[in-house]
Order: C-alpha cells, then structure tokens, then sequence
C-alpha cells in the first residue's frame, strides 16, 4: 500500500479549505488595555496596498508588499517608505506606485513620492531595503520587484535618483528581501538580494486550495527555485554581481527572508535565507569572497523532524541576551513560526510550550520584530499575519485571506504570553498583512509598528503603553557618520544585559529603524556600553543617564578590544 | 403484530438451530420447542441468543435516538468538480443509512484526505456519538482539532483518549508527537515509551523516544533509540535526520553529515491505523492525484497512473496540469504515441505550455524521432532557461540521437540550473562512463554526485567500480566501507567485495 502524506499535521503544503459558512464569527475579546492605537488615518498615513489581483491566480500577489523606516532628510524623525504591487496586467496605464511619508513630528505624515521620484510605477513592488550604500551620510532605498530592483540614490534634498543600471544593481530575478551589509569588511555596504522563483505571467497555472477551490499555487508548483543575488560595493557608487564567485549559485531557493550577521562570532558577517517550502541556506562567509552554505551541519536548513518549511520573514535575534544572535523565521499555518536557538555557532530548534512559536500555529507569519515594547527589559514580539491560501479559519473580513496578527510579551528566559486581543488593538486588525517594520517614531522611547497589508490599507501602530519602563537609544554611527550596520553593542544597566545588534534589514521584504533601542526596566542609568565596530575594533562609553537617545560615532569611544567575546 | 422462535431443521445441516421468524405456531411446533427447551443446554443457547438479540436492538434504538447531522460543505457547489461529484457520491451513500458507523466514519476520512477537516471532525464527531468505544473516531476528532489549529486542546484530547484506551497505541504516538510539537517533552517521553510497550516493532517510538533525549541534550542516548529505529525502518528520513542531529551533539561531524543528508526531503507520516490506510483510495484533488500518479509510475505500476489521470482529464478537460501529468504517464507506460498526442493538443491551446514541450520531447525520443525530439526540448529551454528539465530532456534526445558529447554539455546546462543535484551528477559520470568511455571524467561526476548526496549508494557503488577497474584497492575499499555502512543489503555489495578481494590476492597480483 502506498504511503501519501495523509493527516501531516504541521507539514502539508498547502493550506486547508474555507468553511465560512460553519464558522462560529470573529472571535470575542476581552477588553484589555491596548498596546497599540492604530493612527494610519489621522496621522495622513493613507497607503494603501494593491495587489492588481483580479480574476487569475498570479503567485507575486500574494508575496508583495513591504515597507521601510528611514530618516532620509536626517531631520531626527523617522520617515516611511511603503513599497507597493501595482498590477500585472500589462494594459494597466494607471498602476499605483510606492509612497513616501515624510515624517512631521506629533503623528502627522506629508506625502512626498512625487517630489521624492520613488514611485516606481513600471515595476511590481516587492520589498526595500534602506542604508547608506555611498557613505554620504544620507539613506539610500532598494526596492525589490519582480524581474527588476531599483535603486534610489538619495540626493540630500529631499528627492531621490533611480541610479539602478548605473549602479549595476537591476538584478533581472524576481526580488523579495535585500540586505544591505558589509560582507567583505571594507567599510562599504554590499547588498544581497532573496529572490524567489523563475516565474512571467505566461508560466502561471491554475492551482487549488484543499477543498479544490482556484488559488494561489505553492512556489513549488512552478519548480524554479531562483538563485539568491550578492552585490559588491565597488566604493565608486557601481556594484559587482559576484553571485557566482562568491559561491552563492551553489544552492538554491525559493527565497524571501534575508538576514546578514555575524552568527559563528568569527568577525565576518554571514548570510540567512529563509526559503519557501525548501531547506533554508545559511552561507557563513569565508573571509575571502566566498561563501558556503552550511544551513543543514548547522542545524537551521529544516526543522527537527528533517522537513523544509515554508520560510517567510526572519529576526535574528538575541532572544537569551547572551551575545549569540538565534533565527526565528515566521511559516504557515500548522507549521508554526520556528526558533533556532544559536549555540556556538550551531542551531537547536526549539520547541517550548511559553516559546514564541507556539502561539503562531493557526496563522501563516509574515513580517516580525522582535522589540522590548514595554520597556520591562524583556524582548517582545510582534508577527504580521496573512495566509497564503484560502484558510479553515474565517475571522469576519472580507478579505479570506485576512488573520489577526499576533503580539507577544516577553516575559524573560524565552518565554512569552500572548496578548490580547490579538495584536494589542482594542480591537484587533484583521487584513492580510506581509511586511512591518518597527521604530520609534515619536522618538518617545517606544517602538511603534507600521504593516503594510495586502489590498489594504497600511497600519500604523502608536505604542500607547502606560506603564513603561526606563529605556535607551543609541544611534550607532560608523567614522564616516553612516549607520554602522553590523555594529553590535552590549549595554550593562543595573545588573542586566542588552544585546543588540545594528541589523534594520530583517523581516519580511522590509527595513527596521536602524538605531538601536534597550528597554530598561527601572534602571534608570546604563552603566557601561561596549560597541564591536564592524572592524573588529571595540570600545566603551558611558555611563548613560536613561530616556535618552545617544549618538554613538565609530573612535570616539575609550578602545576596549576582547571585553565583548568576539 | 407478534414475534415467534421457529426452531426449524435445516436441510442442509445436521444439527438443529434457531431462527427467527414472523407466523403462527402448530402443536408439532409447539412439541418440538418444548422438549427442546427441556435441555439446559438448549436453554443456555436461548439465554445467549436472547441477549445478543438485546444487545443488538439496545445499541440500534440507541443510535436510533441519536441525533445526527450529517456534515455538509456550505460551499460544495463551488469546490473541485471531480471532488464534489465524489462527496455527492458519499453523501447520498451516507444519507441511506446515517446511524452506520462505518458510514459516518468513511465520510470524515473522505473530507479528511481532502483537507476538508471542519466536516471531517463533524463526521468523526458523529462516529464518536454512534460508537463511543471507538478509540479511532475520538483520535480522528483530535487530529481534526490539532489539523484546524488547536494543538493544545487535541493534546488535552489525546491525553484523555490514552486514558480512556490505555492499550491504543496509535494514541499513544498521537499524544507523543503532539506534545513534542507542544514541547511538552516528559509528557513524550511518557507517551512514546509506552508506545513501543504496545507496539515495539513500530520505529515511530524509539525514534519518538530518540527526538525526546536530543531535546534534553542526552546525544547517546538519543542515538541509540534512533539505531534502533532505523534498524526497523532503514529508509526513513526523519530517522536518519534525527539521528544526524544526535551524531552533530557528540561532536562526530561526518557522521552527522552522513545521517543529515541521508535524512534530505524528510516527509511526516503519521503512524497507520485501521483509517488513515483507506484514506489514499479517497483523495480527489489534483495535487494529491499528481503525487500518486507520480508514485505509481515511479515504483512500477504506470498503468495505474493513466488510470487515475485519465479519469481526472474527464472532470478537467483543458487543465494544462492534468495533460501533462498524464503524457508523462503515458510515456512511462510505454505509450508515447498517446503522449505525444495530448501534448500537441496542449501545445495547441498553449503554445508556452513548458512542461508540455519536454513531454514532448521524451515520447517524440521513445518513438524515434530524434530530431522532432531535440527541436521540442529546444522549444522548452526556449521558453525556460533556468529549468533544468528541459536541459534533461534534451540531453536524452541527443543520447537518442547519439550525439553523446552534446548531451553531456546539456546536462551541465541543467547542473548549472540545479547545482544540488546529486542525480544530474550521477547522470553525467553515466554518459562519460557508457558512451564516451572516459573513466577519469566519470569518476569526477560520481565523486561530485558523492559530495553533494554522500547518502547516493549508486554513486559509491560506481566509485568502487571505477577504482576496482583501476586497480585502486585501498580506495576501492574505501567506496564499499561506505557501501557497508549506509546500504548493508545493497545487491551489489558482494560482487564488489569479491572483486577487490580477487584484487588483493597474491595470485591476482602475479597476474
């Protein structure tokens, strides 16, 4: 008798049928007190995301949508670039582009995409990456799409320059998450790009949910896995494709998570790709220009039972607070978000009843932050939700691919307890949610959320907690005056620990505030912080009175090698 | 109405029995059962058949009163055509008699393999009403709940069937790997020892039991309960995956690569009962048809493949998927001409239909037509150019056409496209061995094929070949340790331990 995979719980590749007409309702929530106030509306936040989907089933609209934070006029404020689909119907004229929000302080965005020229409207919008890629101090954006990346140079003066081709960066694949990083640790930031599958309009077919209804298909479908892209700075405003050389046509995937850090302490950064249904790749880097992919040997290629799951976004994440960055990647429904807890270099999956995945099993998991939003000195987590296919579960919108998302408190040690209602609303907000990226907005010490959904409008999330702790912000800047990504600071307050990492491009397809933020508890002072620079180098500052956010600029410190174990 | 016994004699038997039937009594009749009635042993029978014939009518008034829905889906008009007029089928069948257990239980298993899982925990709800001393049917509510999302409460549910059935040992592997997905593992550890109590030839518990000592870091032990779980199931990943892990734990790096390549595309199959091994014969949507159709060409039995695929052409005349799942099956069945056939109509409504041009390619090599056959893989490559399939199929064109070195620069086509794979390798050092006769290339091929798949048997098999024929013993040697060690029953093993003991004897050696 033939085995097929019947009643694989956890691993089945495609989602389970609607049954929306035996469904019991949204569900009831106790009135809580909110984490979060949702201010899209009234802070003139009006994005909203189109897929262009209309009657045929095209995979790329059910991956779109990211969203980016930066302070691209250096005013101090953080600003939101909101990268859009668009359509994939050809005969589209009209096709609705990215949008930039300039950032005007008490809650309230300018539209500026027009004067900034980062609409982008001939591509199908994926995903951003923002950094300083020629060290002029100002953020610069790449968006990623399908079959054709842009990259905006920013010109200081509030307008950008779409520079891809003559940066050598259009890459030609189709695009999800990129990373900015500084690969060979010549002070120059490289890019690495996920992409996805080989896929056009008229390889497209016609797939179905469990239950037969017409859906999007699963990326292996289509059996194209694409290979993942790797940039180098050339230091003169051009890139090299070194993709080949640096070994990285080795494996491929059907990729949409990227995270790049030093994950095996050797000084070098490396690079995570989380795939869609196939094993992930972990390319620990060389030293010199070359990667290889140790994903399996190191435990984080496919979970413990030995099976690939479908990848999504990804934290890398210091979740025990002792130096070792660990991955939790967001997955479908039934599968459930994963942790790879980092060892010396070797990832455990694992699996605890108060872990962060548990709560994460009924949903499909996009974007996620890992972020103190209380300030209690304990990490939380928030993941932005979305299924794929039609689902069992009808949470009363519209839109059947809509979920709640999902926000955990952290509660220390590694565990966590969901908040509810789901997502810390008053009431939660049900939409098909892909990328969010986090940050302090208000420049309050609270780390607010924006996420973009899927056909829908964007959310942007107020942290409105009232009972916060102390905290801290450093902004990590290299000599130059760039954000030092790939910096890593340990902060000593009262006892306690912050690790934390100079790492915005994580999550899904986006690109987080990239200053470095400490929830404190009641320590009202940080003792001590030490900074690895991402030369090797460390040094020491402090202390620091708390509700502050300090600078932090590469040789100013007091030069401490070997007081971070590195 | 009344209701008599009519002790009768059967014709045909020997001895007398009792019957049940509706009319009136004659004094012979009347003799008969009373002098019947005056042997206890007779009296003893009655007593038995009166109480079967009780417990009977109790357990069908009882389900008589149950009441039961008989579970629907709100949007069956809309579902998968070959999938609804199956679930019609069922209904009306269900319908007939819906107080019968097995009934109600076929139902759910049939929405089950459908992933239809609201309806199937309704259906088994519905089992669990009619047959409370059913274990299966409250385990399959549980999997339906853990399925629907909820795993702490079909843990719950799991632990309560384990305590209602202590002797159901598929419950007892159910509560296991669910509290193992819920990381509650000494409720595991508990669940999967006394699994292989109840079952100890089933590998799922000593490799339960293993995943349970890798969480809590015990590598040895862990290992050995993953030994023994392999030596009942040789060829399953998960096995070997785990154990690799527990290999990494005690620091044997080899041997974790071994085990971890060895354990590469996992799948999860939960442990079969009585239920879940009916389940395949239900399945009607398409991917799931692909897969068995997959399944049966590849392990010998395409006619069933056709079978299955020409029946779903019937539901999904047009669907692009369905043609060319089915001329491949035709093109492994021996039938090519068919294949061909088909695709050409695909082609004709779609003339970028890729799968449907390397199909063609492959029935156009089968028949012959080796030009017809390049041309089409051409067209595919064409159409696809990072698909290593379409490299494939025209390589195998031009093997057929005898253009071997060709060939072998489009399978490194199709490796550059997949440069994991191991198979394209092996495919290369085959073409360089078989028809280009050089040894030296084909010994790299297998050795990259090694390196990628260090599990690939075939390829070590060749590798010791290769170096028997060369006359390299220790290397040789080397190959067939390999061999030994992750395919002890490989048929080859023998004949090459033999060869290389001819190699080593000093007669050979003079020779």
């Amino acid at each position: 008798m033939m085995l097929l995979p019947l009643f694989l719980i956890g691993c089945s590749p495609s989602s389970p049928p609607p049954a929306k007409a035996d469904n019991k309702g949204p569900p009831e929530f106790k009135s809580v007190k909110p984490w979060f106030e949702e201010t899209a509306r009234q802070s003139n936040l009006n994005f909203k995301h189109t897929s262009g989907h209309s009657s045929r089933f095209y995979i790329p609209e059910m991956e779109t949508g990211g969203v980016g934070l930066l302070d691209f006029d250096n005013d101090g404020l953080l600003d939101i670039f909101c990268v859009n689909g668009g359509s994939l119907d050809p005969s589209v004229t009209n096709r609705a582009g990215n949008k930039l929000y300039h950032n005007l302080g008490n809650w309230k965005f300018e539209e500026v995409t027009e004067r900034a020229a980062v609409a982008g409207h001939d591509t199908y919008g994926m995903g951003c990456a923002c950094g300083d890629y020629n060290g002029d101090g100002l953020m610069d954006i790449y968006v990623t799409g399908l079959n054709r990346n842009i990259l905006y140079r920013n010109n200081g003066d509030g307008t950008f320059s779409d520079v891809t081709d003559e940066a050598g960066v259009r890459s030609g694949s189709w695009g999800t998450s990129a990373a900015f990083f500084d690969y060979d640790l010549d002070g120059r930031l490289d890019l690495v790009i996920a992409n996805y599958i080989s896929w056009s309009r008229d390889r497209e077919m016609d797939c179905f949910s469990r239950g037969g209804l017409p859906d999007y298909c699963s990326p292996m479908n289509y059996k194209s896995p694409a290979m993942d892209t790797l940039y180098h700075n050339r230091g003169d405003g051009t890139f090299e494709n070194v993709t080949r050389s640096a070994g990285l046509d080795k494996a491929f995937g059907n990729g949409l998570g990227v995270v790049c850090a030093d994950f095996n302490h050797d000084g070098r950064p490396d690079i995570f790709i989380a795939n869609d249904a196939m094993p992930n790749q972990l390319w620990m880097n060389q030293g010199n220009g070359k990667f290889a992919d140790e994903a399996m040997i190191r435990g984080c290629a496919v979970n413990r039972m030995g099976i690939a799951e479908a990848g999504m976004g990804i934290a890398a994440v210091d979740l025990y607070q002792h130096g070792w960055l660990d991955l939790f990647v967001t997955h479908l429904e039934a599968e459930g978000n994963r942790l790879w807890v980092n060892t010396n270099g070797y990832f455990t999956d694992l699996v605890r009843p108060k872990g962060p995945g548990f709560p994460s099993l009924p949903f499909t998991g996009f974007g996620v932050v890992f972020a103190d939003f209380d300030n209690d000195g304990n990490l939380d987590l928030y993941a932005a939700n979305g299924k794929v296919k039609y689902g069992q579960r009808d949470f009363g919108a519209k839109d059947p691919y809509a979920e709640p998302n999902t926000l955990l408190r952290g509660l220390g040690n590694g565990d966590f307890e969901e908040v509810l209602p789901g997502g810390g609303t008053v009431e939660p907000l049900i939409a098909t949610s892909r990328g969010m990226a986090a940050g302090d907005l208000d420049n309050d010490g609270s780390i607010d959320i924006v996420v973009i959904n899927r056909d829908g409008p964007a959310h942007l999330l107020r942290n409105v907690i009232g009972s916060r702790g102390h905290w801290i912000m450093f902004n990590l800047l290299n000599s130059k005056g760039s954000c030092a990504v790939g910096a890593i600071l340990r902060a000593e307050a009262g006892g306690k620990i912050c690790w934390r990492q100079v790492c915005p491009n994580q999550g899904y397809c986006s690109s987080n505030d990239p200053r470095v933020h400490c929830g404190l508890g009641d320590s009202q002072q940080v003792d001590r912080v030490t900074v690895r620079w991402p030369d090797g180098t460390q040094e020491s500052f402090g202390p620091f009175e708390a509700q502050h956010l300090y600078e932090l600029r590469e040789r100013t410190g007091k030069r401490s090698d070997g007081v971070l174990p590195y | 109405m009344h209701w008599i016994v009519k002790l009768s004699r059967h014709k045909a038997g020997s001895e007398k029995s009792l019957a049940i039937e509706k009319g009136t009594v004659s004094d012979e009749d009347r003799r008969f059962v009373v002098a019947w009635l005056s042997r206890p042993k007779h009296l003893l029978t009655l007593a038995i058949l009166a109480t079967i014939v009780f417990a009977v009518w109790h357990v069908y008034s009882k389900r008589s009163e149950v009441s039961l829905t008989i579970p629907v889906p709100a949007d069956l008009d809309r579902l998968d055509p070959q999938l609804r007029a199956y679930l019609q089928e069922k209904l009306d069948w269900v319908r007939e008699k819906p107080h019968d257990t097995n009934r109600q239980a076929t139902l759910g298993i049939v929405y089950a393999a459908n992933g239809l899982w609201e309806r199937a925990r309704d259906a088994f709800r519905n089992v669990e009403q009619l047959d409370p001393n059913q274990p299966l049917a409250s385990m399959y509510v549980a999997v339906a709940t853990q399925e629907l999302g909820d795993l702490a409460e079909a843990v719950r549910m799991y632990r309560d069937l384990t305590l209602r059935f202590p002797d159901f040992a598929p419950g007892y592997y159910r509560l296991g790997d669910a509290s193992l997905r819920a990381g509650e593992v000494a409720q595991a550890e508990a669940a999967f020892g006394r699994l292989i109590a109840l079952a100890p030839k089933e590998w799922r518990g000593y490799a339960g039991l293993g995943d349970v000592k890798l969480r809590v870091g015990q590598y040895a032990e862990a290992a050995q309960e993953l030994q023994q779980a392999i030596q009942l199931a040789p060829d399953e990943k998960m096995a070997h995956h785990l154990l690799g892990l527990a290999c990494r734990g005690l620091g044997r790096k080899q041997g974790a690569e071994m085990e971890l390549s060895r354990g590469l595309n996992a799948e999860h199959y939960p442990m079969p009962d009585a239920w879940s091994v009916t389940a395949a014969q239900h399945m009607n949507l398409l991917p799931d048809l692909f897969d068995m159709a997959k399944h049966y060409s590849t392990t010998g039995n395409p006619a069933k493949a056709v079978e299955i695929l020409e029946r779903a052409l019937k539901f999904h005349p047009g669907d692009k998927g369905v043609m060319n799942h089915l001329a491949a099956a035709y093109n492994q069945s021996g039938q090519p001409q068919k294949a061909r056939e088909l695709l050409l109509r695909a082609i004709q409504n779609d003339d970028r239909n890729l799968p449907a041009y390397i199909g063609l390619s492959y029935s156009c090599a089968a028949l012959g037509a080796s030009n017809d056959a390049i041309a089409y893989a051409s067209r595919a490559i064409e159409l696809g150019t990072n698909n290593p399939q379409s490299y494939m199929a025209k390589a195998n064109a031009l093997l057929a056409a005898e253009r071997d070195t060709e060939a072998l620069a489009a399978l490194e086509s199709a490796y550059r496209c997949d440069p994991r794979s191991a198979d394209i390798q092996m495919t290369m050092g085959d073409v360089c061995l078989q028809n280009l006769d050089r040894q030296t290339d084909a010994l790299e091929h297998y050795q990259l094929a090694v390196n990628l798949n260090p599990a690939l048997v075939s390829a070590h098999v060749r590798i010791a070949q290769l170096h028997i024929e060369r006359g390299a013993q220790s290397e040789a040697l080397k190959a067939i340790q390999t061999i030994r060690k992750i395919a002890p029953e490989n048929p080859a093993l023998p004949l090459l331990e033999d060869r290389v003991n001819k190699l080593a004897s000093p007669k050979n050696n003079r020779d």
